[in-house]
């Protein structure tokens, strides 16, 4: 059994402690900000799978794939005429993928911290995003414990560092979010 | 009429005619909706043995923008690890706005014989304006890369294409040698990396738009067919 949770526990708490998250979790964060978010989660699935399918990856754990999803979210909810900001962190996001690309162990790292946070965290947040939530919306799948167990089988220790990794550009990610000029939260109803 | 246009509607006709002479056409799910008649708006697709994937695509709105745009690509099988062919062009009545010509890195890597083949091909030439690449095109094309801006000269034009149709034959010539030359898990690797830049190209959209094309579907075209991943 892998020890990676606990390796990674610093980083991924970090990245939970963030204002950005506070706010998902919170469910009080606006169409505009989440739909920003969901843009530039966008770009980082839409890689992730496109150079994951050819290692067997989603053959092996599932069809866990989110782009799809991820889009139809954001279309929902993103009204502008202009496309929104791709913050610092994403851009190098893509540029660090394409130097572990051919490289199985490292990509299910990636998948290791991102769906898993989806399937886990992710089915917290689903109904108090904006929107439909589909992007946490994994009943194609069946049981998600057994997906999550799948992914579980496929880890290792070794795979800490690039683990460590995708939850500090999660964290750069929210960070970077709260820096921008967007309207933060929706007002209370009550 | 315009003379540049002329050269580059004989460019059309010749790498139309050596995917021809190469390999063999065919009707890929879901292009058909964007190749229709009398729209001005052409993609067709061919494969062999050694590439399974040449695209030309032309929007031509000359009469009704004043505009005429073609978008080239050779993929190769899997099992080559040869560069991805590409050639892309957007040209008013009197000059190029956009030229843009490689060998773009697959699974070969950027010291692939036929990426040193082309690098000889380009040494010569010194567009009048260099583009400065974004970051999703730095990712993914070579550091040969032939782009030029504002082409105002009828020589430097037909330069461009000249050199574009010359490696076109050359491509052909040379990817069978490196059929079976690589695991296939690679190729799709690289492939998919670099569609996923391509699809980052945020004026692929924005320039057919700009030619007329209606919005749903230019959508639709750069999300799903132009470069599509492999599964």
């Amino acid at each position: 059994m892998s020890k990676i949770k606990e390796l990674t526990w610093e980083h991924h708490k970090n990245a939970e402690r963030q204002e950005f998250a506070k706010l998902l979790i919170g469910g009080n964060i606006s169409p505009d900000m989440y739909a920003t978010y969901l843009w530039n989660q966008h770009k980082k699935y839409d890689l992730l799978e496109a150079i994951g399918m050819p290692h067997g990856i989603y053959h092996d754990i599932g069809d866990v794939r989110r782009k799809k999803l991820i889009e139809e979210d954001f279309n929902e909810l993103w009204q502008h005429k202009e496309e929104p900001v791709i913050v610092p962190s994403t851009i190098e996001y893509i540029n660090h993928m394409k130097t572990i690309m051919h490289d199985r162990d490292a990509l299910l790292a990636h998948v290791y911290v991102l769906y898993m946070g989806d399937l886990s965290g992710g089915q917290m947040i689903k109904k108090k995003v904006p929107g439909e939530g589909r992007m946490y919306d994994f009943t194609n799948l069946g049981d998600v414990k057994e997906v999550k167990e799948k992914i579980r089988e496929l880890i290792t220790d070794d795979m800490a560092d690039e683990a460590m990794y995708v939850f500090d550009s999660a964290t750069k990610l929210f960070q970077e979010l709260m820096e921008l000029d967007i309207e933060r939260t929706v007002e209370s109803s009550d | 009429m315009s003379v540049l246009w002329n050269h580059l509607i004989d460019c059309q006709n010749k790498i139309i005619e050596i995917f021809d002479n190469n390999a063999e056409e065919y009707q890929e799910d879901g292009l058909e909706e964007f190749n229709k008649e009398g729209s001005g708006w052409t993609n067709r697709t061919w494969k062999n043995d050694s590439v399974r994937r040449c695209h030309i695509d032309v929007v031509d709105a000359r009469d009704s923008r004043g505009l005429w745009m073609m978008h080239v690509t050779v993929m190769p099988q899997l099992h080559n690890d040869a560069p991805i062919y590409g050639f892309d062009v957007i040209a008013g009545k009197n000059k190029m706005t956009g030229a843009f010509h490689d060998f773009s890195p697959s699974s070969g890597g950027e010291e692939h014989p036929m990426m040193l083949g082309y690098a000889e091909s380009v040494r010569d030439f010194i567009p009048s304006k260099k583009r400065e690449l974004p970051e999703w095109a730095q990712n993914i094309f070579s550091q040969n890369m032939l782009a030029a801006g504002n082409v105002k000269t009828e020589d430097e034009a037909v330069e461009i294409i000249n050199i574009a149709v010359n490696n076109l034959f050359a491509y052909f010539d040379e990817v069978p040698i490196f059929n079976n030359s690589v695991d296939e898990e690679k190729t799709k690797t690289a492939h998919n990396y670099y569609a996923y830049n391509q699809r980052q190209n945020p004026h692929t959209p924005k320039t057919m738009k700009s030619l007329g094309l209606p919005e749903e579907d230019v959508d639709t075209f750069c999300r799903d067919m132009l470069f599509p991943d492999i599964e």
